[in-house]
């Protein structure tokens, strides 16, 4: 096996609780390797309980957890070569950004030279390295918060980065520079990890999706596979229209619809054309053209099925 | 641009100190430790009223001398009560602040073993506690000093001494001793009930000269109680009767310190942060 190949992280059979039986984990199997893997689940799937018990914070109550083959929980030498972004803002007040990324550069082992060397190269990653950096943490936008926090995560240059939710919150520039930093770390040969409950945040740039649903393993693959495991399952879409039998017509000999339900609600004007597609990669391709030729007006369209919430619902049908 | 990686878990304590500057700054050097030390020094204005009395109305309430009255004024209202209470206060905030707040994270993704980083907010911990009841209690000996000074009283700076030792020794008791309770029980209500019912236990020990006193050795202050008089037996000549010897109950509270000190250490290294 390959170095690439080698799996940094292992689950197996892992099971964690929390008080008030609630379930983070539940007999999870999962090894991750090299590339960037994303975490995709509602909020409560358990992608936060994975890094956890992938930094130590918890341990498992049943199976094993395995980082670098060490226990995270017991032997912190793991961390030599491991970054972990949090999700929440968590900062000591009166620090600035440079004073928290080189006292945790220190915290890391580095003399206070070494220290200010390693903020200055961190900071320049994630393009903070100007006056910002000498501004406390608390006048920040979030947008500076996620970098910073991804700075820190990066003391070390460590092989294997965890990131919780770095895209939550963040303005679209700092999105976008995110994802570059991120790219550029996978060609350096970082492995990454990172979470999210938003699937197009992760697919642009992710090698490997994990859809994690009531601490369960639902599905992993290649990005086009999880694509098409989502596109694969019935859409319902909802349509809007003052003439929606009219417009059901021509909707019907369609081989991408399966079937057609037309509701009148009594207070309103509109009538309502709800169409079922297993297909919903053709249904939205042949939409346009079934809604000029129609000649019917439209006030609304709505894919009500078209986020991941309901994909984890079909798939744990 | 080159990077230096390291490779080691820290071997030196502490993480290179930082975790203990981070949580003494923030515990100390802050508005609360600043209120602590205000509201705790207005106890000091005791010897200010003997202190008036003297000078003004040529009247005083040291009828025993000043030095007699700092012995018997900071044995019980610091040692016994107000330095246990404000080592409870930021043992409380000290453990659970960076748990309550997530920044705990930080520490626990770096290479320093779990109980480095207890160890060191345990320390600073010591280490702040000491300072305040040194700065309480030079203050307060300052007053007596300059009431023994106008008074033309006996003085005798090794009282000075013996109540820094004593100050020490509750410091290292109560330090790791709040802490255990702080590490198992992170909510503040009943870690305050805690603190309350572990000080009455052990102020109970000092109050049980003239009842119980079979089972008064499992009272802490009953120990502390046995120093001050052993302190006012050396330096005022007084034949207070002491149960055991110093050495012995220094001996007791290194080997209590340990245990103590051991508990702390497995209970972080068994700690989870979800």
């Amino acid at each position: 096996m390959s170095k690439e190949e080698a799996p940094f992280v292992i689950f197996y059979n892992v099971t964690k609780w929390y008080k008030g039986n609630v379930i983070g984990l539940n007999q999870f199997t999962a090894q991750v390797s090299g590339g960037i893997t994303g975490l995709v689940g509602p909020n409560g799937a358990g992608k936060s309980t994975f890094l956890k018990l992938a930094t130590g914070q918890i341990k498992p109550n049943i199976g094993i957890v395995r980082v670098f083959n060490k226990d995270p929980f017991r032997d912190s030498s793991v961390f030599n070569d491991l970054g972990y972004c949090p999700e929440q803002d968590a900062f000591w007040s009166w620090m600035t950004g440079k004073e928290f990324v080189e006292i945790l550069a220190k915290a890391k082992g580095y003399s206070k030279e070494e220290a200010k060397k390693e903020t200055t190269r961190v900071l320049k990653i994630v393009s903070l390295d100007d006056e910002r950096a000498d501004r406390p943490i608390i006048t920040y936008s979030k947008g500076m918060r996620q970098r910073i926090k991804v700075a820190q995560a990066l003391i070390g240059s460590p092989s294997l980065l965890l990131l919780d939710e770095p895209f939550a919150g963040a303005d679209p520039i700092t999105r976008a520079h995110l994802g570059r930093t991120f790219e550029d770390l996978r060609k350096e040969g970082v492995s990454i990890i990172l979470s999210s409950h938003v699937l197009h945040e992760v697919e642009q740039f992710a090698d490997q999706i994990k859809l994690i649903y009531r601490g369960r393993l639902l599905a992993e693959g290649p990005v086009r596979d999880i694509r098409a495991l989502i596109y694969d399952h019935p859409h319902r879409i909802k349509i809007l229209t003052d003439s929606p039998r009219e417009l059901a017509k021509y909707f019907v000999s369609l081989p991408s619809v399966k079937s057609l339900e037309i509701t009148d609600p009594s207070n309103l004007h509109y009538g309502i054309l709800w169409i079922l597609t297993h297909n919903p990669a053709v249904f939205y391709k042949e939409l346009p053209k079934v809604l000029v030729s129609s000649k019917v007006h439209v006030e609304e369209i709505m894919s009500v099925d078209d986020n991941l919430q309901a994909v984890f619902e079909y798939l744990t049908q | 641009m080159a990077t230096l990686k390291k490779q080691n878990v820290h071997s030196d304590l502490l993480g290179d100190r930082v975790i203990f500057k981070v949580s003494f700054k923030r515990t100390f050097l802050s508005k609360r430790g600043l209120f602590t030390l205000i509201f705790s020094l207005l106890f000091a204005l005791y010897p200010f009223i003997g202190l008036y009395q003297t000078l003004f109305n040529n009247d005083t309430i040291f009828h025993e001398g000043a030095m007699y009255s700092f012995h018997s004024f900071f044995s019980f209202m610091y040692e016994l009560v107000i330095i246990p209470l404000i080592i409870a206060l930021f043992a409380s905030y000290i453990i659970t602040e960076d748990i309550d707040d997530k920044t705990i994270t930080y520490w626990i993704v770096r290479p320093i073993r779990r109980s480095e980083i207890y160890l060191s907010k345990l320390l600073a911990l010591v280490v702040g506690s000491f300072l305040i009841a040194l700065i309480i209690e030079s203050v307060n000996f300052l007053l007596f000093y300059i009431i023994a000074k106008v008074r033309r009283e006996f003085i005798d700076l090794r009282l000075f001494l013996f109540h820094l030792i004593i100050i020490f020794i509750i410091v290292l008791y109560y330090s790791t001793a709040t802490s255990i309770i702080s590490l198992i029980f992170p909510f503040s209500t009943l870690t305050s009930i805690l603190y309350i019912a572990l000080w009455e236990l052990a102020t109970y020990g000092a109050l049980m000269d003239l009842g119980a006193k079979g089972i008064k050795w499992i009272f802490i202050h009953n120990y502390i109680v046995q120093i001050q008089n052993a302190t006012a037996n050396i330096v005022f000549g007084f034949h207070y009767t002491i149960d055991m010897s110093i050495f012995s109950i220094v001996i007791l509270f290194i080997i209590l310190f340990t245990i103590l000190s051991s508990l702390f250490i497995y209970l972080s290294k068994r700690k989870e942060y979800p």
